[in-house]
């Protein structure tokens, strides 16, 4: 009878869920971000309205702040459309809004207090890649975004933009490795391409100055991670978060690590865990220089929304799914708020930042 | 014993507030109309430029205006989708107001049966 209970209490437990993510006292002055395509448009969108709190974005793909915002209503409602994140802002450039209108955005914004002021971006540094044979987004949105920066302080020393070619071809759409993925010039899944060119290094290299040559990563390294105390409620589907996530740590960066730094590496559309494993984790070059340089890097996931993670149903659901399990850059699961801080994907980064950094006492 | 008394004051009163119900939802959903219409009359109304670029290279003479005419197509499309999604979220937007405030009413009206049914 004794063991029939114990057996009864077991299956009523949830399932064994991942650690949650651990506190390892990074310096929080030295806190970036990065991302891939979707990724590209939420580490703009972290870096923007956090930039008191993080010193460099990469940009990979995309990036332009607030591309898909329609309009800024005077009661502060941002209305976004997903035409505008699917024509002008990846496929149609000559839709592009001027440079002068984005920046504006981010000062009526950051005057409501919604964002960190523009004036903390004077110190950021900023790298941007888009490739000459990118089908997916335009490298003139990547140019706008680069342009933003200049137009809201952040000095031309401080940018490195590469587009164009590469010697191993003509780069299509994703995260560019040095020997993984798909052909230089492919538009598909894992959306890592093999073009002989090390972005990781580029990248960081560019936001950090120097860096020690790449080591290899180890194993023990990667940690995952419970997302799910990060979204209102645990509700991480409901939100466009996946429930776990992962945290490269290196050695030496164990616990109160104060000399280590934090890098935010946020996936592309189709990009997620559950969508092609561990391969952008592993494969995007950026735990080996991570690994050589003391830099945590943390991978959050996002996860594909659908018309039933709503309930109850309503009519306007059909315009707030993510089918592809992309990061919010144009308001999707009724979440007006996602380019501010109160965003639900932008609070729940920071919170994870603010975890690594032992920011925070949650 | 005294049997229940129908209330018609609370009746009628319960019918009143579920009428007013119904009218401020027909304003909201009206509101979120108008809200659309605002927003598709904001809409650059640019029309896609067929300009060809001159040039002396023959190989540019030929493809220019294919180009030109592939970049007007698809900014007229950019254009149009835009649109499309104003006033289909507007539709839905609206007829969700209406449709959630249908379903309370339902609830109301069957809540005021019940108390009628109980008091008379």
């Amino acid at each position: 009878m004794r063991r029939l209970l114990a057996a009864l209490l077991l299956l009523a437990l949830p399932a064994a869920a991942e650690a949650p993510l651990g506190r390892h006292g990074a310096d929080p002055r030295q806190v970036s971000v990065s991302g891939l395509s979707s990724g590209a448009f939420m580490a703009a969108q972290l870096h923007i309205a956090h930039s008191t709190g993080i010193m460099g974005v990469g940009l990979v793909a995309g990036g332009l702040y607030g591309c898909a915002v329609d309009s800024l209503g005077p009661d502060g409602t941002l209305r976004s459309l997903a035409a505008l994140a699917t024509g002008p802002c990846m496929a149609v450039p000559a839709r592009l809004r001027p440079v002068a209108a984005y920046a504006g955005l981010v000062r009526r914004l950051a005057e409501a207090g919604r964002i960190d002021p523009p004036a903390a971006l004077a110190g950021a540094r900023v790298y941007a890649f888009t490739g000459d044979g990118d089908q997916v987004v335009n490298g003139e949105t990547v140019r706008r975004a680069v342009a933003l920066y200049q137009g809201l302080g952040v000095p031309e020393t401080a940018i490195t933009l590469r587009q164009g070619s590469l010697p191993a071809g003509h780069p299509g759409h994703g995260w560019i490795t040095t020997d993984f993925g798909g052909v230089c010039a492919a538009h598909a899944p894992p959306f890592l391409n093999d073009c002989d060119f090390d972005l990781a290094g580029a990248l960081l290299q560019a936001l950090y100055g120097p860096l020690s040559p790449p080591v290899p990563a180890r194993e023990a390294g990667l940690r995952r991670f419970d997302q799910r105390e990060f979204a209102p409620g645990g509700a991480t589907r409901r939100h466009g978060l996946g429930e776990v996530g992962i945290l490269y740590v290196p050695e030496g960066c164990e616990a109160a690590a104060t000399s280590c730094r934090l890098h935010v590496a946020l996936h592309g559309c189709r990009q997620t865990l559950a969508q092609i494993g561990e391969d952008f984790i592993r494969h995007s070059g950026l735990n080996r220089w991570a690994e050589a340089n003391r830099i945590l890097v943390l991978y959050p996931q996002a996860s594909v929304v659908t018309t039933a993670d709503f309930n109850p149903p309503r009519l306007t659901d059909a315009f707030n799914t993510n089918p592809r399990g992309c990061w919010n850059w144009w308001g999707y699961a009724y979440d007006s708020r996602y380019l501010t801080k109160d965003g639900v994907q932008l609070s729940a980064l920071w919170a994870m930042v603010q975890r690594v950094t032992g920011e925070s006492n949650r | 014993m005294p049997g229940p008394v129908f209330d018609a004051g609370a009746f009628l009163g319960g019918l009143l507030r579920l009428q007013l119900g119904n009218l401020n939802a027909l304003a909201e959903a009206q509101r979120s109309a108008i809200e659309g219409l605002t927003a598709l009359g904001r809409q650059p109304p640019r029309l896609p430029d067929l300009a060809m670029p001159i040039s002396s290279d023959p190989r540019s003479i030929v493809t220019a205006p294919v180009e030109s005419l592939k970049a007007a197509i698809l900014e007229g499309t950019a254009q149009a989708n835009a649109m499309l999604e104003i006033t289909a979220r507007a539709n839905a937007e609206a007829t969700g107001i209406l449709q959630e405030r249908a379903l309370a009413a339902l609830d109301e009206w069957k809540a005021l049966l019940l108390a009628a049914t109980r008091g008379g």
